[in-house]
């Protein structure tokens, strides 16, 4: 009997090592997206706060300006003063690996996590 | 009766016991990173960069650990950078910015620059001359993407004067220009010829696969880590639209799309765009709005969809149908109707 249990105890704590060890590598990634301007890192930002960002420069004596907004797991352009809106347009991500681009500005976000979404790429 | 004896074997029993659990605890430990780095290998990782005046995303399926994988994104890009050295119409030595400024001499240039150049001579003649890659007069006077700007009607006349890729003669590895005003521009054709020269580069490499985005011109290579299709989704062109309308699923292809939303700009409220006619100097219009197209490779690909956005659908159709290397593509018309040409795995979105 008091094999048994020793048995039970050890095969427990493995099964308990693992699911911990493999639970804590895999969240890891998701939980941040990098901000570049003009292929340069600006910003890591942490997804699991709420937060307000704004990016601004001045081209040609122009101000130009994103806002992005963070919320747990997910980000977004909420608004810019680009030509285009595209970056606004693209909404929240929370997954995958396209990013969200203002070519005018020159801005990427990036999530860092690597898991595919639903799709490859979105053109149009 | 315990004696000495007893409690020395006791004690080596539970020495043995912990000993066991120390080994199992560390193995289990041990496997459940293992299969971690495992997983690692076995997922994606995305890069994204401006080049070639537009954004582009290079994904990678598989390819070993998240530095091996970061290395051949880098050399993936450092081949980007490096064409877009020979086909930069604005770099100065660029192969396409010595043919211009040679005042009509022969140029000595690198076979890519030839294969692109002669690719564009094709579809001039495809498209009667309407997709012409001797536009680059017209189209650095409007400087799409830089500083947009309304040309004069003065200005718009002696760029079309020298719209014309007959003026183009390939000898060998030299390319002349016959009107030395002419400027090439190799904006319109160049992309898809890079992101089919990263495909190959990719492909030799020991990953699962990869999809190369130049601005709307995508390769994809290998499968996805699922085996599944490759999904690429068509938003819809409507201006300001943030809708999808449906799905492309395919194998090892080129993805391309153009529209009119790309690039344009809005001045006194009227919207100008960058894909501009030839023969008037201003932006095309037809009853296209928006091409996506399956093809061999993407330097075709991109070739025909501008060609297609400038001829207009049912001329489009006929080219598509004729040209080598197309496989098929969903042409979106100004009054939103979608036609589907040829044939591709096309999931439209039915909300």
């Amino acid at each position: 009997m008091k094999s048994n249990k020793f048995w039970l105890i050890t095969f427990g704590v493995l099964i308990i090592s693992c699911i911990t060890v493999i639970y804590f590598l895999q969240k890891t990634p998701a939980s941040y997206a990098n901000i570049y301007h003009n292929n340069i890192l600006i910003d890591s930002v942490d997804l699991s706060n709420t937060n307000e960002i704004w990016f601004r420069q001045t081209v040609n004596n122009a101000e130009q300006y994103n806002q992005i907004l963070v919320e747990v797991g997910r980000i977004r352009i909420q608004a810019a003063n680009c030509p285009d809106k595209f970056c606004i347009h693209q909404g929240w991500v929370s997954s995958g690996l396209i990013p969200i681009v203002c070519l005018p500005h020159r801005l990427v976000i990036q999530l860092q996590n690597n898991k595919n979404a639903d799709y490859d790429a979105i053109v149009g | 009766m315990y004696t000495g004896k007893n409690i020395k074997k006791e004690n080596t029993i539970t020495r043995y016991k912990a000993l066991v659990i120390f080994i199992l605890i560390i193995t289990a430990i041990t496997i459940a990173i293992s299969g971690c780095f495992e997983m690692s290998e076995e997922n994606a990782l995305g890069l994204t960069q401006f080049h070639l005046d537009t954004h582009c995303t290079i994904i990678i399926h598989g390819g070993g650990t998240r530095a091996e994988v970061t290395k051949l994104l880098d050399e993936a890009f450092e081949i980007i950078e490096n064409f877009e050295k020979i086909f930069s119409i604005t770099v100065q030595d660029s192969d396409v910015w010595r043919i211009n400024h040679a005042g009509g001499e022969p140029v000595t240039v690198s076979e890519h620059t030839i294969m692109v150049i002669r690719t564009g001579i094709m579809f001039g003649e495809l498209s009667d001359g309407l997709f012409d890659i001797s536009i680059g007069r017209l189209s650095r006077l409007w400087r799409f993407g830089i500083d947009p700007y309304i040309p004069t009607l003065s200005e718009i006349d002696f760029a079309i004067e020298t719209v014309d890729f007959r003026n183009i003669v390939i000898d060998g590895n030299t390319v002349q220009l016959k009107n030395p005003d002419t400027w090439i521009d190799l904006g319109a054709i160049a992309k898809g010829y890079i992101a089919d020269q990263v495909g190959d580069f990719l492909r030799e490499k020991d990953i699962v696969g990869a999809v190369i985005n130049l601005g709307g011109d995508i390769v994809t290579v290998g499968t996805r880590l699922d085996e599944e299709l490759w999904r690429v989704a068509v938003r819809d062109p409507k201006a300001g639209s943030d809708e999808l309308i449906g799905v492309i699923d395919t194998k090892e292809a080129a993805i391309i799309s153009s529209g009119l939303y790309e690039r344009m700009f809005v001045i006194d409220n009227r919207t100008y765009h960058h894909i501009l006619d030839p023969r008037s100097g201003m932006p095309v219009i037809t009853d296209l709005v928006s091409v996506t197209l399956v093809a061999d490779n993407a330097l075709v690909g991109e070739a025909l969809s501008t060609t297609a956005l400038l001829v207009g659908s049912e001329k489009a159709i006929e080219i598509l149908e004729q040209t080598e290397g197309f496989r098929g593509g969903i042409l979106i018309l100004s009054d939103g109707k979608i036609i589907k040409v040829g044939d591709i795995r096309w999931l439209p979105d039915e909300e």
